[in-house]
């Protein structure tokens, strides 16, 4: 039968963001979801992504609560006024770090799940982490799905649907912040995970040490791994910025003086 | 020896990506970062000392060349005037090597990139470059799923392993180093964003000063009467690179004969008149047998 989407436009920013949320760690599933609209030619245009955390770290639950798909739409409308356009949540994303990037039988109930409630809705997974040992080649995957049912009844099956991701040069607002949401995110889980350990009063001094080591040792290394990299990457892209502004200006100058020499 | 390790992080390479995802080209550049070797020693009793040498480079980031072509000549020779443009104020022994991004390709170094990686080696005095090749095709026919591979590659030729790689008072401190690079990360995004969007009004600008100053263009050419000097046009880099080859003279020649063999060129012969027509094409000559020998003898 013909699908309600027949492609997606993802904006490389948004790509971007999903890019550094996956390589942000491989010892675990990330997740997302996708904010953009649906154009009348049934194309989903992704036009940027909100960083979710996993209440279950489990593997292969990668499940949105009610809650964060209501502070999403609430994020999609604040997107929606601030860019004029009509812009929803239209789909989700998650990685499978070390695993193939084909949807798991939960990944292709849970896209149908989300289908009953917006038959638009797609899913996006990124695979990272995969290592060629042979000829020592990395590699990075993505995929984009739906899920429909042979019959009812039977099980649900995977639906390819072409992706295509769309150039733009210019990182927007939104990816931005979004970029820089994870590294808050990743830094508030590890400050959660102790702050509940910490308060349990019957804990003797040996303990506490240790699990104040043990958040130590791991703030760090996601300072290290994850916010470091990305705050020396903002201050390479500004410092590009400003030499592509001054070339700009000078080659902006001289074609307004080749206009008005005609 | 241990296998040299490369280390790249994930915001490295997701920016590598959205690079070449905004070009309809191939994408090339610097990496810089740093490069260190360090021997250990494992003495021993009972065995010889066994030296361990690890090679490890940590790539901290990237600068792209606006333009493919750049930073090389078509012969494979580098251009350390456009390596230090692209530099800036970065230091030149932080580079420690260069990348490229294709589509559609091998994930393997083309004999061009092997000759240009030779040649960077040489120029910036560095034994130890690094190449990283990053390579995106479609896995799918529909489009719906696409690969990108990445591997480094060093001087020897040989393709390298890619990793990526009480105390309460110290909660404290960890805490509020956290929190100033979250701060920094803030103030730090929006510079970025005020940057994006004046770079972004520029470009607009830019391209609509282009588009009118071309049709401008355009319309004077068309109004002008056109001058007439047919000129004998010669391929000027296309003969470089065939003769940096270093082969027969004559696999360089423009001329052939009757039966297609190539000939002397008019040129290499005698004086040439830039208004004459290239060689004799049309007329017939007498022994015009294409054996290598007699050929031979004629360039001699």
């Amino acid at each position: 039968g013909v699908m309600a989407v027949s492609a997606v436009h993802l904006e490389s920013d948004a790509f971007l963001v999903c890019m550094n949320h996956a390589l942000s760690t491989e010892k675990e599933e990330v997740m997302g979801l996708c904010i953009g609209e649906v154009e009348a030619s049934r194309i989903v245009h992704i036009h940027s992504v909100i960083i979710l955390r996993r209440s279950d770290k489990r593997k292969d639950r990668v499940e949105i609560s009610p809650e964060q798909l209501s502070a999403a739409s609430t994020e999609a409308e604040r997107l929606a006024d601030m860019t004029g356009r009509p812009m929803r949540v239209v789909g989700w994303y998650h990685s499978h770090p070390h695993i193939t990037v084909w949807p798991s039988h939960v990944d292709v109930r849970t896209q149908a799940m989300y289908q009953m409630l917006d038959q638009c809705f797609v899913g996006l997974i990124f695979s990272c982490f995969i290592e060629d040992k042979n000829t020592k080649t990395g590699r990075v995957l993505y995929t984009c799905f739906q899920s429909v049912q042979a019959q009812k009844g039977s099980e649900y099956e995977r639906v390819e649907i072409p992706v295509h991701v769309v150039p733009r040069e210019a990182i927007g607002k939104v990816c931005l912040e979004s970029a820089v949401e994870l590294p808050r995110i990743l830094c508030q889980e590890e400050q959660d995970t102790y702050r509940k350990i910490h308060s349990l009063a019957h804990l003797d001094p040996v303990t506490k040490i240790h699990n104040g080591s043990v958040f130590t040792k791991n703030l760090c290394s996601q300072m290290s791994a994850v916010s470091g990299p990305l705050l020396q990457w903002l201050e390479d892209r500004l410092e590009q910025n400003k030499q592509s502004i001054v070339e700009l200006q000078q080659e902006k100058e001289k074609l307004l003086l080749e206009l008005a020499a005609l | 020896m241990a296998e040299p390790t490369v280390r790249v992080s994930g915001t490295v390479l997701a920016s590598l990506m959205f690079q070449h995802l905004n070009s309809d080209s191939d994408v090339e550049g610097l990496v810089l970062g740093e490069g260190r070797i360090e021997e250990q020693v494992t003495i021993s009793d009972s065995q010889a000392d066994h030296i361990h040498i690890e090679e490890t480079y940590n790539v901290q980031k990237h600068i792209a060349c606006h333009r493919l072509n750049t930073l090389y000549s078509n012969t494979g020779d580098v251009n350390m005037e456009a390596v230090q443009k692209m530099l800036v104020e970065n230091k030149q022994e932080s580079v420690i090597g260069w990348y490229r991004q294709r589509r559609n390709t091998e994930q393997q170094m083309t004999l061009r990139e092997k000759l240009i990686h030779e040649n960077l080696k040489n120029v910036l005095s560095n034994p130890h470059m690094i190449f990283l090749l990053l390579t995106s095709s479609k896995v799918t026919p529909s489009g719906s799923t696409h690969r990108i591979e990445y591997s480094a590659f060093i001087s020897r030729s040989r393709s390298r392993f890619f990793s990526s790689d009480g105390l309460l008072k110290e909660v404290k401190e960890v805490n509020s180093m956290n929190e100033s690079l979250q701060v920094e990360l803030q103030k730090s995004c929006r510079d970025v964003e005020e940057s994006e969007r004046l770079v972004e009004a520029l470009q607009a600008e830019v391209c609509s000063l282009r588009r009118r100053l071309k049709e401008k263009q355009q319309k004077e050419a068309a109004e002008e009467p056109e001058p007439v000097h047919p000129s004998h046009q010669r391929n000027v880099l296309l003969q470089d690179s065939v003769s940096s080859l270093s082969c027969c003279p004559l696999f360089c020649s423009q001329t052939l004969n009757l039966q297609g063999f190539p000939l002397p060129d008019v040129s290499t012969v005698t004086q040439v008149n830039a208004d004459s027509p290239p060689a004799d094409r049309n007329r017939k000559r007498p022994r015009e047998e294409p054996m290598g020998g007699d050929r031979k003898r004629r360039r001699s």
